[in-house]
């Protein structure tokens, strides 16, 4: 597996959305890259911008609701922000896939699962229609659905969540791309669905070679699955690393508090570790360092100078004052 | 911003958003602005009114708009603005009366029907389907026919046309808000069904059935118009937008002015409820969120 | 019925009819959703209940309430048997008991005020006159964490979180002896979660209220409870004690669930051998013959879908669901090769 190939990079990239009480800048100055066969975690709460920044990506930001307004990003030599709208359609569902959280939603309710499926590889694929159904049954299977004819000819709301989870993916999968982007793809499962879901991405990642972009606010599943992560928070990203550097020694605040705050299956019953405040709003972000009225490290100047991403270690960046040598000092 | 999407709902304190909504839209401000006035007239008629509606100069009778009857004289020689006027009145008056009442046994109806369902909410919503059924205009011409012609008795007409819809949009919403937490939070704090019905289900089904309510408005005064237009509605020589049709109707080559300034003030009036109500449902509907 | 026991449930079931047709209702099919469950509840202390889709565990929850009508079983409330009262001698059930729901944005009457919706318990209860009413009220925003002025708005003008803290803050109204909370913090963001279930420990330590925590979150449910019952299809397949039940469980499904909980520690989860349950959760219509668990386990034998088990006490306090619990533990049974 090629890890050093960058497949995906996303260069400062800037998204807004008009919301009923103003612009809000979701998705601000983000930067991250995703490397051939890795699995990259998008962490943070909601409101933090992460399904923006997949929407994005992917181009999919409602307009005339919101748009992509500075920054670009990188696939396969190409800035996908300059793409017509027919090229971009070449690449989605074909090169890059996006899997969402809700099935039910996602999935056309009309429409049988096979031949949804089918349309996928019509779409992007000259085959026949009878081999783009032998070629789904063969996707189904590839999931995990051993009685792959029967699935394919009922409705999504026939099946169960785990199942409508796993034929998203074939959907996904039926043109074999080399990213898929999960948007908390198992929030509304079932613990032990969950894990089948998880496994099977693992899966894909290592049969298939295919990178993963996994979007969650669930540091445990960025924990089993992913190589490297980056937190976001009120549109920034404010710490990344390799996942065993991240947890091991985070940098930021927000992530050191965020680790705290999940109740531990193995550790004894102390007071859960909270953040002060609430999240920011994002019409009127907080000045300065977007995390400083909640950060139990404020200093005055936090309220002021805007951090950079400083590098803390190898391939571990953090967005944190504390780490700039310019003000460290002041902690001491 | 949580995860889960925020339930559908306008609490009164939403107000000034509301209206700050309904202006964005301007065939919905124009609306607003010309029932306001509308009602304004209806209520200060006998103040504002140029001349007596029911004073008759059969000497100048079908007299075209001049000054000072700047709509001109109907077939009786009576002031048409003033006729105009008082019709508002009569107009405004049966569309309330019609809606609250309609909206009054709607509620109830459609409440314990939906509440309390079983044999109760069957033999409502059968009864109910029964006048829907019948194309509303023909059965309140059918009861009129029976009653005779008096407001009362449009009012009462069109009342027992009209509250099936409002019991079925009550109902529905009641069925909905039952299954709702706070709902079974109330139950689970010891409040009666009474209490959950009163203080909790129909606060919160009634917001929907406003916008309802509004184009039914419209709807009670086109009514009425019809009803009148063809005799069975008001008592002349009670002014009523529908009977100076009417009665205008046998003069049009003559003296238009009649036909046109009573339908034209039908038509805006009607229109302009509709756009209202239509204003109000966008206006109210939960703004997208992404 | 021992004097630390607040809730005593037997054999408690629920099953609802499926039925077809408007006016002549024929039954079709039963959903199981709770089938002979029994566990207690002590004074001041936590039962947690943690289950996934269709373990029944809401179900439970609503049921000893008294929310649902039990189709069988017996449920004892400070010793008084409240399974068959009729609904007008529940009244002082009522105002020990409270619940708190999973959704903070249908759980609160949207056109109520705050203060309305906080002193209703009070206000039904006849409990005191305006003025002590108002003094309640603003207290319990202090025990939550709100401030006074927050009296007099309505809930749309506050965060999941916020909302979350207004209904515990409604639930202890009336200063109750059990609270059940249905998922009271899953629908609700990591950091603000860490907050609601801070404001439930330290409600407990204060008021000595007594919990049933449902929750399909272990972490969660580990973090806040005494006692534990693990739920699967409309059955307490594990229970007893929280540490015990985590650190050494006895019942496949139990020990499945553990592997696979995502913990935020990448060495653990690298390190882990995670037991996946293959196949879907079955439907509580047609739940599976024998041991429920059957389909999905492991360790399954042929007597497995025969024969239904019986809760059988592995170790003090300890019991579980299962025919070959011992052979299991005992390392003679291993888990079928994939």
């Amino acid at each position: 597996m090629d890890k050093d190939k960058v497949l995906l990079e996303v260069r400062n990239l800037v998204a807004c959305i008009e919301t009923g009480s103003g612009l809000v800048k979701a998705v601000d100055d983000v930067s991250f890259d995703v490397r051939k066969g890795e699995i990259v975690g998008l962490v943070g709460e909601s409101g933090c911008g992460k399904t923006m920044t997949a929407l994005s990506i992917m181009r999919l930001l409602p307009e005339p609701f919101g748009r992509i307004v500075g920054g670009s990003i990188y696939f396969e030599g190409q800035d996908l922000t300059k793409l017509t709208e027919e090229e971009m359609r070449a690449i989605r569902g074909n090169k890059i896939s996006i899997i969402f959280q809700d099935p039910l939603t996602a999935l056309n309710p009309i429409m049988k699962i096979g031949e949804q499926i089918v349309e996928a590889i019509v779409s992007h694929r000259k085959v026949d229609k009878n081999e783009a159904k032998r070629r789904a049954i063969e996707l189904l299977h590839s999931v995990g659905i051993p009685d792959g004819e029967v699935i394919a000819s009922q409705y999504p709301f026939r099946v169960s969540g785990g199942m409508r989870q796993r034929v998203m993916i074939a959907v996904a999968l039926a043109c074999d791309p080399v990213l898929l982007i999960a948007d908390e793809p198992t929030t509304n499962l079932d613990v032990s669905i969950q894990a089948q879901i998880l496994e099977l991405i693992n899966e894909i990642r290592r049969k298939r070679g295919t990178s993963v972009l996994l979007i969650t606010h669930n540091l445990g599943l960025v924990a089993w699955l992913c190589d490297r992560v980056f937190v976001m928070y009120a549109g920034k990203i404010v710490e990344h690393a390799p996942t065993e550097a991240l947890f091991a020694n985070p940098y930021h605040p927000y992530t050191q508090l965020l680790l705290k705050s999940v109740p531990k299956l193995d550790s004894p019953r102390d007071k859960l570790t909270t953040v002060e405040g609430e999240v920011p709003n994002l019409i009127k972000p907080p000045s300065g360092c977007r995390f400083h009225p909640r950060c139990p490290y404020v200093k005055e100047f936090c309220r002021t100078v805007e951090p950079a991403l400083i590098k803390v270690n190898t391939d571990h960046y953090t967005r944190c004052l504390m780490q700039d040598s310019r003000y460290s000092g002041e902690w001491k | 911003m949580e995860r889960k999407e925020e339930v559908e709902e306008v609490p009164r304190g939403e107000l000034r958003t509301l209206l700050r909504n309904l202006r964005r839209s301007r065939t919905a401000t124009f609306g607003l602005i010309y029932v306001i006035a509308l009602v304004i007239v209806a209520i200060l008629a006998p103040i504002i009114s140029p001349f007596d509606p029911y004073a008759q100069d059969l000497q100048n009778r079908l007299q075209p708009p001049s000054f000072p009857h700047i709509l001109g004289l109907d077939e009786f020689g009576r002031d048409v603005l003033a006729r105009l006027i008082h019709g508002a009145t009569v107009s405004m008056q049966v569309g309330l009366e019609v809606v609250l009442l309609s909206l009054l046994i709607g509620v109830v109806v459609g409440a314990i029907s939906g509440y309390y369902g079983g044999w109760a909410d069957m033999v409502c919503m059968r009864i109910a389907d029964i006048f829907l059924a019948f194309p509303s205009l023909v059965l309140a011409i059918g009861i009129m026919a029976v009653l005779g012609p008096s407001i009362f008795n449009v009012v009462l007409s069109l009342v027992i046309v009209s509250w099936p819809y409002y019991a079925r949009v009550i109902r529905s919403q009641t069925i909905t808000l039952k299954k709702m937490d706070f709902i079974t939070a109330a139950i689970a704090m010891g409040a009666s069904k009474k209490r959950i019905l009163f203080t909790h289900i129909i606060p919160n089904a009634i917001p929907p059935v406003i916008i309802l309510a509004t184009l039914g408005m419209g709807s009670a005064i086109l009514a009425e118009a019809g009803l009148s237009f063809l005799g069975l509605g008001v008592n002349p020589p009670i002014p009523s937008w529908g009977s100076m049709v009417a009665s205008g109707r046998d003069y049009i080559l003559q003296a238009p002015h009649i036909v046109i300034s009573s339908g034209l003030v039908i038509t805006i009036t009607v229109l302009a409820f509709n756009l209202l109500g239509d204003g109000l449902r966008d206006a109210l509907d939960p703004r997208l969120r992404i | 019925m021992a004097e630390n026991v607040l809730v005593e449930v037997k054999d408690l079931t629920k099953h609802f009819p499926v039925t077809k047709g408007i006016v002549f209702k024929k039954v079709i099919t039963t959903v199981r959703a709770v089938d002979g469950v029994s566990f207690e509840i002590e004074k001041g202390k936590t039962l947690g209940l943690v289950g996934e889709s269709g373990s029944g565990k809401s179900t439970t929850g609503k049921l000893i309430l008294r929310l649902l009508e039990p189709t069988a079983g017996i449920i004892r409330f400070d010793g008084i048997d409240i399974t068959n009262l009729p609904q007008d001698d529940l009244k002082d059930l009522r105002k020990r008991t409270s619940i708190v729901f999973q959704d903070p944005y249908s759980s609160l009457d949207p056109r109520k005020r705050v203060f309305d919706i906080i002193s209703e318990p009070m206000v039904i209860a006849n409990w005191g006159d305006r003025r002590k009413i108002a003094e309640r009220v603003h207290e319990l925003l202090d025990l939550v964490g709100l401030r006074r002025e927050d009296a007099s708005k309505y809930p749309h003008q506050f965060s999941g979180g916020q909302r979350q803290r207004i209904a515990i803050a409604r639930a202890l109204a009336l200063s109750p002896d059990l609270i059940v909370a249905d998922e009271p913090a899953s629908a609700l963001d990591v950091s603000v979660q860490a907050k609601i279930i801070n404001l439930f420990s330290s409600i407990q330590e204060r008021l000595r209220v007594a919990y049933l925590f449902i929750s399909h979150d272990l972490s969660v449910v580990r973090h806040i409870s005494d006692k534990v019952a693990v739920m699967y299809l409309g059955k307490i397949v594990e229970y007893g004690p929280t540490d015990v039940i985590f650190e050494q469980p006895l019942h496949p499904y139990t020990k499945s669930l553990l592997t696979v909980v995502p913990v935020p520690s990448p060495k653990l989860m690298k390190n882990r051998n995670p037991i996946i349950l293959r196949g879907e959760i079955p439907s509580p219509i047609n739940p599976p013959p024998g041991c429920r668990f059957h389909t999905r386990c492991p360790y399954a034998l042929k007597r497995c879908s025969e024969e239904e088990p019986h809760l059988v006490q592995a170790r003090p306090h300890h019991f579980v669901l299962c025919l070959f619990w011992k052979e299991i533990e005992e390392g003679v049974l291993g888990p079928a090769v994939r």
